[in-house]
């Protein structure tokens, strides 16, 4: 606007320079006295340099021209100042109304107003003090400068027509003369269509009574009003309650003369933006009310600002008391807690977030001073763009106690297995010494004396002889089964297929008596007792040699290889996800499926001791080996059809088990 | 078989009562000339050997050609008293033959670490032990030829 003004006092040049001559002689004739004589001169140098556009030698000229003028009283330079700072003020608020739409207007109502008012100074400054007739120009061209001025009454209009609250101008007599366009919206008026020719169409009878005889007298009075009313929308006929302000606007009519701003503030419904985030707040809240675990939120300085239901009860301290407190004061004062705090501390100052989506445990005290271990997650989130720690407590206690419960419980039951092995291993050696004394004296009575003793008693000391040889199996398969725990050996690398050849080999009688065959395929190398792969092997083909069908000779087959495991606690393909898959098949009389948890049971069998010898022992202490090895046996059978005996172990051993030396 | 030519000394070492007297039987039907001693624990093995203790006159305890080992025993075990004896350079030409019960493979090993010169296991049936007992007096009386005492 200074621009715009300087535009035309340049093109005025001669009068203007005229009116401050007059103007610096009149207002002080004495220090015009005082001025050197190129004073006028640099007036005129400034003002044309401003029409060139050299910002910088205009300054430093209008700098001169404030020092001659100012001690003169000269109020033109600040008029022009004024202006300059307003035209700021517009292009500001311009750039702000995208953001800022609702403060849009009434700032630039003011700025209008503002702009008028110093627009009149510089006129009056100018007509009545520094000018007699000659400035008439000058004077109508400050004060209209009409491009600009309708560049700005675009300006404005656009700037209406994006704001959200209705604006109407209408002249003193009530007759509408421009609507922006959320108030066509709200009255019901198409875009094009024609205005009407009176406001009272746009309320109703009650608001428009109340408009007509109290706001606009007050307007015309005081130059202000504001209060409710009602508009009326055209097209449908609804009426909408509306927050008002009606105001006497000098400048926007182009003839110059006042008219009515009046802008209508809807009282609308509140917005989706609004439900939803009311919503919201509730649905915090009933969360935060309904958890069963506290929660307990702090802001950036560390104070908790939120303490729920569940903290409530679990710590037993009311919100009150906590609300404003720092953790570490009164919930989590320990030590470890102290540590806590000032982790929380530094996250809030650095953003480390080394706590972040982590259980952390933590030990927290109750309102009577007991102690109890808490599990703690923690989220951050930003309230009004500051840091805000929320977290998750757990009491624990409870799940620590069964947790130590069950670690005392299954020390127990480890000692007294370990006690119930040991036992039995005692026992089944000691057991041995007896018996085997039994037989040993056994056969040298009957070396000694046999021939003394008639037919019964000689069928007595055999059955005795064969009683105690039954016993001593079953010892010796005691103690073989309380051996694959108690005297295991270390899991070292172990090619199945020797194994599988040495049980063989050792077998070599059995499979002539039997006239069989034992077939062994591709068998690999895995981490296992060699001694108990052995026993394992000899078990299972031993029995599969001994369970043939009469007058078919066995023809047993061993193979394996390795499988992929479907348990994923090694990564993938990880060879401790990799299992191995034994199997010893035969085609001997098989079992029925049902007897498959009984085969692997102690002393279980299937047959009577007559017809197949055996402990009963054999599957059970193969089992076991599997078991100790972290694996598994199963069986497949169907009487006569055979029995395939799987057996599943790893193919590594992360942490090796059960192996005492 | 060739004819025995001296009385030869065995010490037994078992704490067990019963084994002794099956060993002394057994031994009488080998039919070679043997003086049978026989200690009840380790501790009272290396009382006889050394000559201490009950043994300390020495006369009573002449230096065996054979020591029978039975290896779970009271206060001195037999595999204690093995490394004992093996670990000194007085005694440690004795032949000692492991009897015992224990079949576990440990035990064997640890025996042969010690230097025990054969690892026998008590057989359950009187015959076999009868069997053992030629078996092995032919082998260390007749068939080896045995350390020079000094």
């Amino acid at each position: 606007m200074s621009e715009c003004l300087a535009e035309v006092l340049s093109s005025q040049a001669d009068v203007v320079r005229i009116a401050l001559e007059k103007r610096l002689q009149q207002s002080s004739a004495a220090a015009l006295a005082e001025m050197p004589g190129g004073d006028a001169a640099a007036l005129l140098a400034t003002l044309a340099a401003r029409c060139e556009g050299d910002p910088e030698v205009a300054a430093g000229w209008a700098r001169e021209l404030r020092e001659v003028a100012e001690p003169a009283g000269l109020a033109l330079v600040d008029a022009l100042e004024g202006l300059r700072c307003l035209e700021s003020v517009v292009r500001f608020f311009l750039v702000r109304q995208q953001s800022d739409k609702r403060a849009l207007l009434p700032a630039l109502n003011e700025l209008s107003e503002a702009v008028e008012s110093m627009r009149r100074s510089v006129v009056t400054e100018f007509s009545d003090k520094a000018a007699s007739g000659q400035p008439a120009a000058l004077v109508r061209a400050v004060a209209v400068a009409p491009s600009r001025e309708a560049a700005v009454q675009e300006d404005l209009a656009t700037l209406a027509d994006c704001a959200q609250v209705a604006i109407c101008l209408a002249t003193l007599q009530g007759k509408p003369f421009y609507v922006n366009r959320a108030g066509r919206t709200l009255l019901g008026l198409a875009e094009a269509t024609d205005l009407p020719a009176s406001l009272h169409g746009f309320y109703s009878e009650s608001s428009w009574t109340q408009l007509r005889d109290v706001a606009v007298p007050e307007v015309q009075q005081q130059g202000r009003w504001s209060g409710n009313s009602q508009v009326r929308n055209a097209q449908t006929g609804d009426v909408h309650d509306v927050a008002t302000v009606m105001y006497l606007a000098k400048g926007l009519q182009t003839d110059r003369k006042s008219c009515l701003a009046i802008i209508h503030n809807q009282m609308r419904e509140p917005s989706q933006l609004e439900n939803a985030l009311r919503e919201a707040t509730a649905r915090k809240k009933a969360i935060l009310e309904s958890s069963l675990d506290p929660i307990i939120t702090i802001d950036h300085e560390g104070v908790i600002t939120e303490f729920n239901r569940a903290a409530e009860q679990t710590f037993g301290h009311p919100r009150s008391k906590i609300l404003g407190t720092r953790p570490s004061d009164v919930l989590f004062p320990s030590q470890v807690s102290a540590g806590q705090q000032n982790r929380i501390e530094r996250y809030l100052e650095a953003g480390e977030g080394s706590m972040l989506g982590r259980r952390t445990e933590v030990t927290a005290v109750r309102a009577d001073g007991e102690s109890f271990p808490a599990e703690m997650a923690m989220t951050i989130g930003y309230e009004q763009g500051a840091p805000v720690l929320t977290f998750f407590v757990r009491d624990i206690s409870e799940r620590k106690k069964a947790e130590q419960e069950q670690a005392r419980y299954a020390a127990e039951l480890e000692r007294s297995n370990r006690e119930l092995e040991q036992f039995a291993y005692v026992a089944s050696h000691d057991l041995q010494e007896p018996l085997r004394k039994i037989r040993t004296f056994g056969d040298r009575l009957e070396m000694k004396c046999g021939s003394m003793l008639d037919d019964t008693g000689r069928e007595c000391i055999e059955r005795m002889q064969n009683a105690a040889m039954r016993m001593q199996a079953l010892i010796e398969g005691l103690l073989t089964l309380s051996r694959v725990t108690t005297r295991g050996q270390k899991f070292v690398p172990c090619d199945l297929a020797e194994v599988a050849r040495e049980v063989v080999s050792d077998l070599e009688s059995t499979i002539e008596r039997a006239e069989g065959r034992v077939e062994i395929g591709k068998l690999p190398t895995i981490q296992a007792d060699p001694l108990q792969m052995r026993q394992l092997l000899q078990n299972l083909i031993g029995n599969a040699l001994k369970f043939h069908r009469p007058g078919t000779p066995p023809i047993v087959k061993v193979h394996g290889r390795f499988i992929q495991s479907h348990d994923q606690r090694g990564g993938e393909g990880s060879l401790a996800n990799e299992r191995c898959r034994m199997v010893v098949e035969d085609n001997g009389i098989g079992f029925e499926q049902r007897y498959l948890e009984r085969i692997f049971g102690v002393f279980q069998r299937l047959h009577p001791r007559e017809v197949y010898e055996g402990t009963g022992i054999g599957l059970a202490i193969c089992r076991r080996i599997a078991e100790r090895h972290g694996g598994t046996i199963a069986a497949q059978s169907e009487p006569d059809k055979g029995a395939a005996f799987e057996v599943l172990l790893p193919v590594v051993h992360p942490k090796e088990k059960g192996s005492r030396k | 078989m060739a004819e025995f030519d001296k009385l030869f000394v065995i010490l037994v070492a078992d704490d067990d009562m019963e084994d002794c007297m099956l060993v002394r039987d057994a031994m009488a039907e080998t039919g070679v000339p043997h003086d049978l001693r026989f200690v009840r624990d380790g501790e009272e093995l290396c009382e006889y050997l050394y000559h201490t203790g009950e043994y300390a006159r020495g006369q009573d305890a002449p230096r065996p050609h054979l020591i029978l080992l039975d290896l779970k025993m009271p206060r001195k075990n037999g595999l204690e008293a093995l490394q004992q004896i093996k670990a000194d350079p007085q005694t440690r030409r004795i032949p000692v033959v492991a009897l015992t019960t224990s079949m576990a493979v440990e035990d064997v090993r640890c025996c042969y670490d010690a230097g025990v010169n054969a690892y026998v296991t008590k057989p359950v049936s009187y015959h076999t032990l009868i069997d053992i007992m030629k078996s092995m007096a032919g082998y260390w009386f007749q068939t080896v030829k045995l350390p020079p005492r000094d």
